[in-house]
C-alpha cells in the first residue's frame, strides 16, 4: 500500500530548487567522471560522499545517485570517441561505437548511447519501484538467524561473482571483516583490535576508507602508469571534431525505435544482473550484448551497428537502479556503489534495510523520484552537453590525479575534522593500490566492511534469544538451515566452475573477435 | 638454483604474492590469539574476539587458496609491470599528500614535537596558499609542461575548490580569505 502522507511529505523533499539543483549538480558531474579515462562511478561518488553530510535527505541522494547514472552512461562518450571506454562499464561499447566513429556516424552513436542508457534505466527503475518494497515485506519476516545467514550468503555471493577469481573475491571480503572490527564492538561498545592506537578506538571510518580505496588508490594507480609511461590514449582530434559540426548526421526516431530488441535484451538482463551482489553494470553490459549478439546474427553486430551500441549501453545503465534492491530489501548492498549510497543514507541517520520501509517510508519515495526523475536530467544534460564532454576524455592524467588526490585529503578531512582520518586514508590508499596491482576486487571488501556490524548484532541477539546457544542460534528454522547449506554449496560450486572468470573470459572473447572491417587503430 | 631475476618474477606470480599474504596474515593471526581481549566473555557469552579471528583466519585460507589453485602460476598484467621505482613514485605522491595535509590545515597530529615547527611556517593552515603549491609541484611532477601552465592550473583550481567547498558549507582553512 502507498502510504499518501509519506509520498506528500517525498515530493516536498524532491521538488525544491535545493535537491533538483544538486541532481542537476551530480548528473553534470557524473558524465564528466564517466567520459575521463580513469575516473569511475565508484570514484566519483566516493569522493562526493563526504560531501552529502552538509545536505538535506533528498539532495544527498540526488547528487549520488545523479553522479551514478551519469557517470554509467558518461562511459559511452570516450568508448566511442576514442575506443579508450571512461570506464570498464563501457568497454562492451566500444565494439560497435568506435567503429561507427570512424564511419563518421559518432554523433549517432552517441545519441544511440544515450537514449538507450536513459530508456533502459528508467524502466529498470520503475521495476526496482515495484519489486523492492515486495522483497522487503518477504525480509521483516527474518529473524536474526536468517539475517545473519543472508549476509553471509550475499558476501559469498560478492566473493564468488566479483573480479575473475573466487579465492581473491573472498580474501577481499575477509580483509573487509577484519578491518570492520576494528574499534568498539557494536553491542556492549567495548574497544577491541585497535592495535592498542588510541585513535583506533572509534573503529575504522567509512568516508576515509572508502576515499582510499577508490579514490587515491586508482589514483597511485594512474601515478604507476603515467611512471612507466603507459598513457597511451587514442587520440583522433580530427574525428572528434567532427561531433562539434551541426551538419554532422544525427539519430531519427526510427533508428531509435529499431533498436527495441537490444534495448529490451539490455533492460532484462540489466536489471538481473543489478539485483544480484557482486556481478555490475560492467557484466551487464557484456552479457546483453553476447545475448543481443546470438539472438540477432543477422544484424552483423560488432561491425559497427547501433544495435551493438542499445545493447551494451541498456545493459549497464539497466543496473542503476536494481542495485538498489537488495540495499533497500535486505540491507545488504549488491554493489560497492550501492554501499556508498547505503553509506550516505546512514550518514543521514536512516538505516537502509526493509525497516525503513515502516521507519523513513518518505526517504524511500524520495529516492524512487530521486531515480526516475534523474534520467530526465539525464538525458537532457547528456544531450545537449555529449559532445562537449567528449573533449574530456583528452584530459591529461597529470592534471587530474593531484586535483583528485587532493580532494580527497580534503574529503577524508571535512567529513569529522579528524587528522587520523586522514591518514587511514593514506594508508588505504596503498592498500587499494595493491589491490588494484593484484585484481583484487574493492567491491567485496567495502560491502563486508559494512555488514560486519549487523552480522554480528544479528548473531549476538540470536545467541541472547537461545541463552548462548549456538546450534539453536544459527539453524533455528527451515529457512536459516536452506541458508547456510545455501552458503556451503554456494562456495564449493563457485571454487569448482570459477563462475566470475568464466564471465571474464567471455567478455575477453568478445574483445578478441576478428573485425574484417576495422582498420588499423591510429595512435 | 634461480637466478635473482627469476625469483623477481615468481614473486610476482600469484603463488609469490600468496606466500608473502600467507606470512603476513600467519602474523597477524598469532598477534591475536595472544592479546588477552580476544578471549574476553561479554555478558551474553560471545568472545569479543570472535569475528576478528574469522576474518583473520579466512584472509588465511584464502591466501592459502591462491597458492595451490589453478591460477598460481598466473601474473596479472599490473604485476609484471610494475617497478620498485613507480612504488617508490607512489610514496612520494603519499609523503606530499601527507605534508600537504599538515601545512594547509596546520594539523599536528597531537604530536608536541611538530607544533615548533608549523608554529615557525608563516603561511602554515592557509589552504589557498598551499594548494595551489602542492597541486602545481604534483602536476609538474607528472608531466605538466611548462612550469608555467602548472601554476596557472594549480592557483586556478585551488580557489575554484576553495570556492565550491565554502558555497558546499564546508570551511577550508584560510586565515586571510576569511578575515
Amino acid at each position: 500500500m502507498i502510504n499518501i502522507d509519506a509520498l506528500n511529505d517525498a515530493v516536498a523533499m524532491v521538488f525544491t530548487f535545493q535537491t533538483l539543483l544538486w541532481l542537476a549538480i551530480g548528473v553534470t558531474i557524473g558524465v564528466g567522471v564517466g567520459a575521463m579515462p580513469g575516473l569511475t562511478a565508484t570514484t566519483g561518488v566516493a569522493l562526493m560522499l563526504p560531501l552529502t553530510f552538509t545536505l538535506d535527505q533528498a539532495a544527498a541522494l540526488g547528487l549520488l545517485i545523479g553522479l551514478y547514472k551519469g557517470a554509467i552512461y558518461g562511459g559511452s562518450i570516450s568508448a566511442i570517441s576514442f575506443a579508450t571506454p571512461g570506464t570498464s562499464e563501457a568497454a562492451a561499447t566500444v565494439f560497435d561505437g568506435h567503429k561507427l566513429m570512424r564511419r563518421g556516424k559518432g554523433k549517432k552513436a552517441l545519441l544511440m548511447a544515450l537514449y538507450s542508457s536513459v530508456t533502459a534505466d528508467f524502466l529498470s527503475d520503475l521495476i526496482t519501484i515495484m519489486i523492492a518494497p515486495l522483497l522487503a515485506l518477504v525480509a521483516l519476516q527474518f529473524g536474526p538467524s536468517e539475517r545473519f545467514w543472508l549476509m553471509a550468503l550475499a558476501v559469498c555471493l560478492l566473493g564468488a561473482l566479483s573480479g575473475s577469481h573466487f579465492a581473491k573475491g573472498m580474501l577481499s571480503a575477509a580483509i573487509g571483516l577484519f578491518i570492520g572490527t576494528i574499534g568498539a564492538d557494536p553491542v556492549s561498545s567495548v574497544p577491541r583490535n585497535t592495535f592498542d592506537l588510541w585513535w583506533l578506538g572509534d573503529g575504522i571510518h567509512l568516508i576515509p576508507l572508502v576515499v582510499g580505496i577508490f579514490a587515491m588508490g586508482a589514483m597511485l594507480e594512474k601515478v604507476v602508469e603515467i611512471s612507466a609511461a603507459k598513457q597511451r590514449i587514442q587520440r583522433l582530434g580530427g574525428t572528434v571534431k567532427s561531433l562539434f559540426t551541426m551538419g554532422g548526421e544525427s539519430l531519427t526516431f526510427r533508428e531509435y525505435i529499431s533498436c527495441w530488441k537490444e534495448m529490451a535484451i539490455g533492460l532484462g538482463v540489466g536489471t538481473f544482473v543489478g539485483m544480484l551482489p557482486g556481478l555490475g553494470s560492467t557484466v551487464g553490459a557484456f552479457l546483453s550484448y553476447g545475448v543481443a549478439k546470438q539472438v540477432s546474427p543477422e544484424k552483423k553486430i560488432g561491425t559497427g551497428k547501433l544495435e551493438g551500441v542499445a545493447a551494451a549501453e541498456a545493459g549497464n545503465n539497466a543496473t542503476v537502479g536494481p542495485t538498489l534492491v537488495p540495499l533497500l530489501a535486505f540491507g545488504i548492498p549488491g554493489s560497492a556503489v550501492a554501499a556508498l549510497i547505503g553509506a550516505a543514507l546512514m550518514l543521514q541517520g536512516a538505516t537502509p534495510g526493509p525497516r525503513m520501509f515502516e521507519l523513513y517510508p518518505q526517504i524511500i519515495y524520495a529516492l524512487f523520484l530521486v531515480l526516475l526523475i534523474g534520467n530526465i536530467f539525464n538525458l537532457g544534460i547528456g544531450r545537449i552537453f555529449a559532445f562537449v564532454y567528449a573533449k574530456l576524455g583528452e584530459l591529461p592524467a597529470p592534471l587530474l590525479v593531484p586535483i583528485v588526490m587532493a580532494m580527497a585529503v580534503i574529503g577524508a578531512y571535512s567529513y569529522a575534522n579528524n587528522p587520523w582520518d586522514v591518514l587511514v586514508m593514506l594508508v588505504f590508499g596503498v592498500v587499494g593500490l595493491f589491490m588494484r596491482t593484484f585484481r583484487i576486487p574493492e567491491a567485496p571488501l567495502i560491502i563486508t566492511f559494512l555488514l560486519a556490524p549487523q552480522a554480528e548484532e544479528n548473531l549476538r541477539r540470536g545467541l541472547l534469544i537461545n541463552e548462548g546457544d549456538w546450534i539453536a542460534t544459527l539453524l533455528n528454522s527451515p529457512l536459516a538451515i536452506g541458508l547456510a547449506i545455501g552458503v556451503v554449496v554456494l562456495t564449493y560450486i563457485s571454487s569448482r566452475i570459477r563462475i566470475a572468470e568464466r564471465m571474464m573470459e567471455m567478455s575477453e572473447e568478445q574483445e578478441k573477435e576478428p573485425d574484417d572491417n576495422e582498420p588499423d587503430r591510429r595512435s | 638454483m634461480s637466478t635473482p631475476s627469476e625469483r623477481q618474477e615468481w614473486l610476482r606470480t600469484n603463488r609469490g604474492v600468496a606466500v608473502c599474504l600467507t606470512v603476513l596474515c600467519s602474523g597477524l593471526l598469532v598477534y591475536l590469539l595472544n592479546q588477552d581481549w580476544v578471549f574476553d566473555k561479554q555478558r551474553d557469552g560471545f568472545q569479543l574476539g570472535f569475528f576478528s579471528v574469522m576474518g583473520a583466519v579466512a584472509m588465511l585460507i584464502c591466501s592459502l587458496a591462491l597458492l595451490i589453485d589453478r591460477q598460481k602460476s598466473a601474473t596479472t598484467p599490473e604485476m609484471a609491470d610494475i617497478r620498485l621505482r613507480h612504488v617508490a613514485n607512489c610514496l612520494l605522491a603519499l609523503g606530499l599528500m601527507g605534508l600537504y595535509f599538515i601545512l594547509a590545515w596546520n594539523s599536528h597530529f597531537a604530536q608536541d614535537w611538530l607544533r615548533p615547527i608549523l608554529d615557525l611556517i608563516p603561511m602554515a593552515g592557509e589552504f589557498v596558499f598551499w594548494t595551489p603549491i602542492f597541486l602545481a609541484i604534483g602536476m609538474h611532477l607528472l608531466g605538466v609542461r611548462p612550469w608555467r601552465s602548472a601554476i596557472i592550473a594549480g592557483v586556478v583550481i585551488g580557489l575554484v575548490i576553495f570556492g565550491l567547498f565554502r558555497v558546499i558549507g564546508i570551511t577550508l582553512p584560510s586565515n586571510y580569505l576569511l578575515s
